[in-house]
């Protein structure tokens, strides 16, 4: 037992005794090491995290999925059962359509929905002021200059049904919106009597789950028809593809650099102490003792080279993350076994090698400095 | 159509063009690579017509039938599905629309695919306010507003406008994309500056009876580290060239294997890249030529250092 206890306090001396004389040389392969393990943190914390604050930009493209009534417009209770299924995750908003005629009897589409909604669903539009009363409606810039001079009311009529409203701001979206007239939708059941017909969806969210969002809207609503918006998922998933790929591949060379580094200086140091290797091995040391010894040092080197690299590495990626999205990157546990097992191998490699290398020279000819 | 009334498009499909000296090829098939066709797509000067995915279901249609549009038969060369309105749509070549409208030559709408640069607080101002040095960087920056400005020009009587839920969104998003590879390239050349410190101190400290040895021999802290500077400044030359062909290389690669178009390496980038080089090296072997030409000369020669 006190043999074994001396012997492993022995082991321990070298080890530490080792790297305080060589202090400027430990602390380079440390350094090489935490970089290394920084980099391959930062890229793998930034990797999972960013597709999810990119799609996040991508909801503000607007709706990915469309409710629609087969025919004539959906009922409360279907409405209420989207939102229910959407909530959390994404936002859900109804709209209304009918075609009324203005004071000169022309044809103008007027809709009906819930400006909180849209004002968060789509952010892209460009909107003067948004109404805040009842009565308040929204003009699309083309159809203001048809409707209204100035900011004076005007009335619209629906089969015989007449309605005043004062336009509190124009729309312009470059679309079909600019010839539109929006009020909201209690406004605009109380003068039409007319229900939502078209629920448009924002759902955040990896694609798995949008789908199984609209699968599970195509069970549940069978009068209506549930569709994805293509122009709009299509454009986000090959962005995101592509982002992706080259961010691996970026990631993939950054970590391919650090770790050859860490492989040249950690090979460097184990060469340069070949005189302590052939000591040993003169007195009495056998070739797989060295080997665990060195074996050893190199991985509480790994092992303190991952958790100092897994710390920057962190703070690198929540630096990026809010110098970039204004949202920090969480620093993710996960990472580190994988951080971890990658230090040790590259180590393990870098020391073991040479260590093969020298094991065939002869101690004496190394101590006589050939 | 059946009695019932049906929204009629006609649009190019895959339309040779030629303007000037150039030559492209233009359509749905190229602006809205969502569009998706069972069957085939109609050729532009053909009386094809796609019918819409709804429509077509709700109207028993199958590609390759032949249906009655006003009277005349047409192929239905595919059935169109694109997740928007078009769904409840016939969608013709432009010729055969026209024809059938009775107004040859006319179109309502052109839709634009076109490159823009992100829109900032110079792209808002109303160019008719600004100066004239102003307005001409105005009108000639690919802004979303100045090609629509320019296209109401080219075109009288026209109203341009931009799509903004494409414009303003496409702009956010490869700005953030942007900014990330920046971020990441930062990060990259900060990881390379410690791994090159790393690397010249593993280097130095091998060549401590060198110094040692010049010390001995009279040799100043200034010209040392004016040798040792020197050196680290030419390997930085050798490797930030080699870096650059390699690097370059790869960026095609990668541009060819990710994107399908090769990314362009700038000459121009050489000196930038040489410069950085010259740069990291230098700062991250700062410290460690710093701390060579501090070496006693002494213990280094006897190999105690």
């Amino acid at each position: 037992m006190i043999r074994h206890g001396s012997r492993s306090a022995m082991y321990f001396r070298m080890l530490f005794r080792a790297a305080a004389l060589r202090k400027g040389q430990a602390v380079a392969a440390l350094t090489a090491m935490m970089v290394a393990a920084a980099a391959a943190t930062a890229m793998l914390n930034l990797f999972v995290d960013v597709q999810a604050k990119l799609r996040r930009e991508f909801r503000n493209f607007g709706a990915n999925l469309v409710v629609e009534a087969k025919s004539g417009g959906l009922a409360r209770e279907e409405i209420s059962a989207i939102q229910a299924a959407v909530s959390g995750h994404g936002l859900a908003v109804p709209f209304a359509y009918a075609v009324a005629r203005d004071e000169k009897d022309r044809p103008i589409v007027v809709a009906g929905t819930d400006f909180e909604l849209v004002r968060r669903l789509n952010p892209w539009w460009a909107v003067s002021s948004w109404p805040q009363v009842s009565g308040q409606v929204l003009v699309g810039v083309r159809a203001a200059r048809l409707l209204t001079s100035g900011n004076a009311s005007f009335s619209l009529n629906f089969q015989g049904h007449n309605v005043r409203v004062s336009p509190m701001g124009t729309v312009r979206t470059g679309a079909g919106e600019d010839s539109r007239v929006y009020m909201s939708l209690q406004d605009f059941q109380s003068w039409t009597g007319i229900a939502p017909s078209v629920v448009e969806i924002a759902a955040s969210g990896p694609p798995e789950e949008v789908t199984s969002l609209l699968q599970q809207l195509q069970a549940n609503l069978p009068n209506t028809d549930v569709r994805a918006v293509r122009q709009v998922t299509e454009g986000e998933a090959n962005v995101l593809g592509k982002t992706r790929s080259t961010l691996l591949s970026s990631a993939a060379f950054i970590v391919c650099t650090a770790a050859l580094c860490v492989l040249a200086t950690l090979m460097g140091w184990v060469f340069d102490r070949r005189r302590d290797f052939a000591i040993m091995k003169a007195l009495g040391a056998s070739d797989s003792l060295i080997a665990m010894f060195v074996a050893g040092e190199a991985a509480v080197l790994a092992l303190a080279g991952a958790i100092l690299g897994f710390a920057s590495g962190s703070g690198i990626a929540a630096w990026i993350g809010r110098a970039n999205f204004h949202a920090p990157v969480a620093p993710r546990l996960s990472v580190f076994p994988p951080v971890l097992a990658g230090c040790m191998v590259v180590t393990l490699l870098a020391t073991l090698l040479p260590l093969q290398l020298l094991r065939r020279i002869q101690p004496a000819m190394i101590l006589r400095g050939e | 159509m059946g009695g019932n009334e049906v929204t009629f498009v006609g649009t190019y499909f895959s339309k040779p063009l030629k303007f000037g000296t150039q030559d492209f090829t233009t359509g749905a098939r190229t602006a809205f690579p969502w569009w998706k066709v069972s069957g085939t797509w109609p050729a532009d000067d053909s009386e094809d017509v796609l019918v819409g995915e709804k429509l077509a279901t709700r109207s028993a249609i199958q590609p390759g039938q032949v249906m009655d549009i006003n009277g005349k038969p047409h192929l239905v060369s595919g059935v169109l599905s694109t997740g928007g309105a078009e769904d409840d749509q016939i969608i013709a070549p432009l010729s055969l629309a026209q024809a059938l409208a009775g107004k040859p030559g006319a179109v309502r709408k052109v839709l634009v695919s076109a490159v823009t640069k992100p829109e900032d607080a110079f792209a808002r101002r109303n160019p008719d306010s600004l100066s004239a040095a102003d307005r001409d960087r105005w009108y000639c920056s690919a802004y979303p507003q100045s090609i629509a400005y320019q296209l109401s020009e080219a075109i009288p009587h026209s109203h341009a406008e931009q799509i903004r839920q494409v414009a303003q969104n496409e702009g956010n998003v490869l700005s953030r994309i942007k900014g990330l590879m920046l971020l990441i390239t930062l990060a990259a050349l900060f990881t390379s500056g410690l791994a090159v410190s790393a690397a010249m101190a593993t280097a130095m400290f091998e060549r401590r009876t060198e110094v040692g040895l010049m010390k001995a021999l009279g040799a100043g802290q200034f010209t040392l580290s004016a040798i040792f500077i020197t050196e680290a400044v030419l390997l930085a030359c050798g490797g930030g060239l080699v870096g650059f062909v390699s690097g370059g290389w790869l960026a095609r690669g990668l541009g060819r294997a990710i994107f399908g178009s090769a990314i362009a390496v700038e000459p121009v980038l050489l000196p930038v890249i040489l410069g950085i080089a010259i740069g990291v090296t230098s700062i991250g072997s700062a410290a460690a030529i710093r701390r060579a030409v501090k070496y006693d000369p002494v213990r280094a020669l006897r190999g105690e250092a």
